[in-house]
């Protein structure tokens, strides 16, 4: 058997990271090694204990979930960021241009989250519902998206998992991989105006 | 109309000056008799209120018409067509502009057009029947001014209307807009938390499958009352409305399938289009339970320049493309699509379950 998955969780709600670790230790694939209720002690826990995938509420009391994004993207490159949020679209993309990897909603089952915790790893994890957003979002968006990403976002949209997309496209699972990870890039890149708007959904 | 009101009581005032000082009364008795009856109707308008009522506006009409003959009648004969003011005045312009006010521009015409007619029969009724030219310019100039009256005040009724109704219509939508706000507030911070909370305690009872299930119930909740506390505060455009919010309510009527809607935003639609898709969709949806014995379904709408597309797609039986079980069902469907000018494409095999997918034109803004 492959090793488990070491996590960090980092939220303000003591039961939401007790469900996280509930919901990962039945899927029996990936163990909660850390747990953090504020950005401080989360970059702190991050430098001192060795974890693969930190899934970051960016919703915390007090301070954002992106400062804790930055952190690990900075200082540990290597762990692999899931954000698990009630947060719009809008908002994930923000996480996801300081360099997240993937999105989860709060509302995901445990079967769900235990299933991205462990494909964040190797691909993105885009939700069926940000995939629809970037459909309809990355229009006119510069760099464009290529058809076949756009292929896979609109496959994404409809419930498949990257298996089913590789065979629905024709296409290895290896290049499904880096067409999410294109589409990732892209969506971190915003113009100018976008970010403005983006801004002020945030502070609203 | 209280405007009008005021207008009767001025009139009225100044017939009782023009009585009591002008001096050229020759028949005090009838001016007296005249000045009675009008007071008398003034007083009972005031008090009664009346607003709309036709008789009363009929009533009042006839009034002004006995005014003006009478005018004539109390004054020496030819004061009607000199500059001197007369005992009628202006009252007989207040019934003008009252029918105005109810009836428009149309009742308005039609009482200046009565009224003005009504002058040379007063004249003749008075044995003034022979007018110098000058005379007869004036008459008509005083005729004509009652139907311009009338038709001016029937404008501005109308448009003080069109002023009202939409100032209540924008309170009206100012109020649902912030009542909005409150509860999606409300469902965000209490409702939302609270059930998750909920939730994440039902996971950590060792209840088994069983429990599993409540939860993802209650998960699924939480999904619909998420989209409900972010869906569009200003609401779809007028004659427009939510493609998702539709297919929200189709997917919710279809419980023996568990239907997951994924949509970015609300879709505003012309209304006619959004009542033609739910409706394909939801023969779509009563066909998967019949037949496709399906553990999930995705509903999903995509919103690309020029068109939405609609996916239907369940993980049931599937069907091989010769068979025809759902042909009946493919020509219905096919059928609404194709009124909208869309087309739809099904893709199926044995046991790799059904995707139906409706392309529908239309120009989707941002939103």
């Amino acid at each position: 058997m492959e090793e488990a998955v070491r996590v960090l969780v980092v939220d303000d709600h003591p039961v939401t990271r007790d469900g996280v670790r509930a919901g990962l230790e039945r899927g029996g694939r990936a163990v909660v090694v850390a747990e953090a209720a504020d950005a401080r002690t989360a970059c702190l826990l991050a430098d001192r204990v060795p974890v693969d995938v930190a899934v970051v509420d960016l919703r915390l009391a007090g301070d954002s979930g992106l400062d804790v994004i930055r952190h690990l993207r900075r200082h540990r490159p290597a762990v692999r960021i899931l954000v698990l949020s009630q947060a719009l679209p809008r908002e994930v993309l923000v996480a996801i241009r300081a360099g997240a990897h993937g999105w989860i909603t709060k509302a995901a089952t445990a079967a769900e989250l235990d299933e991205a915790v462990t494909a964040v790893l190797t691909a993105p994890v885009i939700p069926p519902e940000l995939a629809a957003h970037l459909v309809g979002e990355l229009h006119g968006h510069t760099p464009p998206l290529t058809d076949r990403e756009r292929d896979v976002l609109r496959c994404l949209a409809k419930g498949y998992d990257n298996r089913e997309i590789a065979d629905d496209l024709g296409i290895a699972l290896r290049t499904v991989n880096r067409h999410l990870e294109n589409i990732r890039a892209k969506s971190g890149h915003h113009r100018r105006s976008e970010l403005i708007r983006i801004a002020r959904d945030l502070h609203d | 109309m209280l405007l009008v009101l005021a207008l009767r009581w001025l009139a009225f005032g100044w017939m009782v000056v023009v009585a009591l000082l002008s001096g050229q009364i020759d028949r005090p008795v009838e001016a007296g008799a005249a000045l009675l009856v009008v007071g008398c109707w003034t007083a009972w308008l005031t008090v009664a209120a009346v607003r709309r009522a036709v008789p009363a506006l009929v009533v009042d009409l006839g009034v002004a018409m006995a005014l003006l003959v009478v005018s004539g009648y109390v004054h020496p004969p030819f004061a009607m067509v000199t500059d001197h003011p007369t005992f009628a005045g202006i009252y007989p312009t207040a019934a003008v502009t009252a029918w105005g006010a109810v009836h428009r521009l149309r009742g308005g015409i039609l009482a200046g057009v009565v009224l003005g007619l009504t002058l040379p029969i007063a004249y003749a009724a008075n044995g003034v029947t022979r007018l110098s030219f000058l005379q007869a310019l004036s008459a008509v100039g005083w005729g004509l001014s009652y139907v311009v009256l009338g038709g001016v005040v029937g404008v501005v009724a109308d448009k003080v209307d069109l002023l009202n109704r939409q100032a209540v219509r924008s309170g009206e939508r100012a109020a649902r807009l912030a009542e909005r706000h409150r509860l999606a507030a409300r469902i965000h911070d209490d409702v939302l938390q609270d059930l998750g909370r909920l939730r994440a305690r039902l996971g950590e009872l060792p209840g088994g499958p069983r429990l599993a299930a409540v939860a993802e119930d209650i998960a699924r909740q939480e999904v619909v009352l998420r989209e409900l506390a972010r869906s569009d505060p200003a609401g779809p455009a007028l004659g427009a409305a939510s493609l998702r919010d539709r297919l929200a309510v189709v997917a919710r009527r279809h419980e023996d399938v568990p239907v997951r809607l994924v949509a970015a935003g609300p879709v505003p639609l012309p209304g006619e289009v959004v009542a033609e898709i739910g409706a394909a969709v939801a023969e779509l949806l009563t066909n998967v339970a019949k037949h496709a014995d399906a553990r999930q379904v995705w509903l999903t709408v995509l919103r690309e320049p020029g068109h939405v597309t609609v996916t239907v797609r369940d993980d049931g039986a599937g069907f091989a493309a010769a068979d025809t079980a759902g042909l009946g069902l493919e020509v219905s469907v096919r059928a609404r699509v194709e009124r909208l000018g869309g087309r739809v494409r099904i893709r199926s095999r044995p046991g790799a379950g059904t995707e139906v997918e409706l392309l529908v034109p239309a120009d989707v803004g941002e939103g």
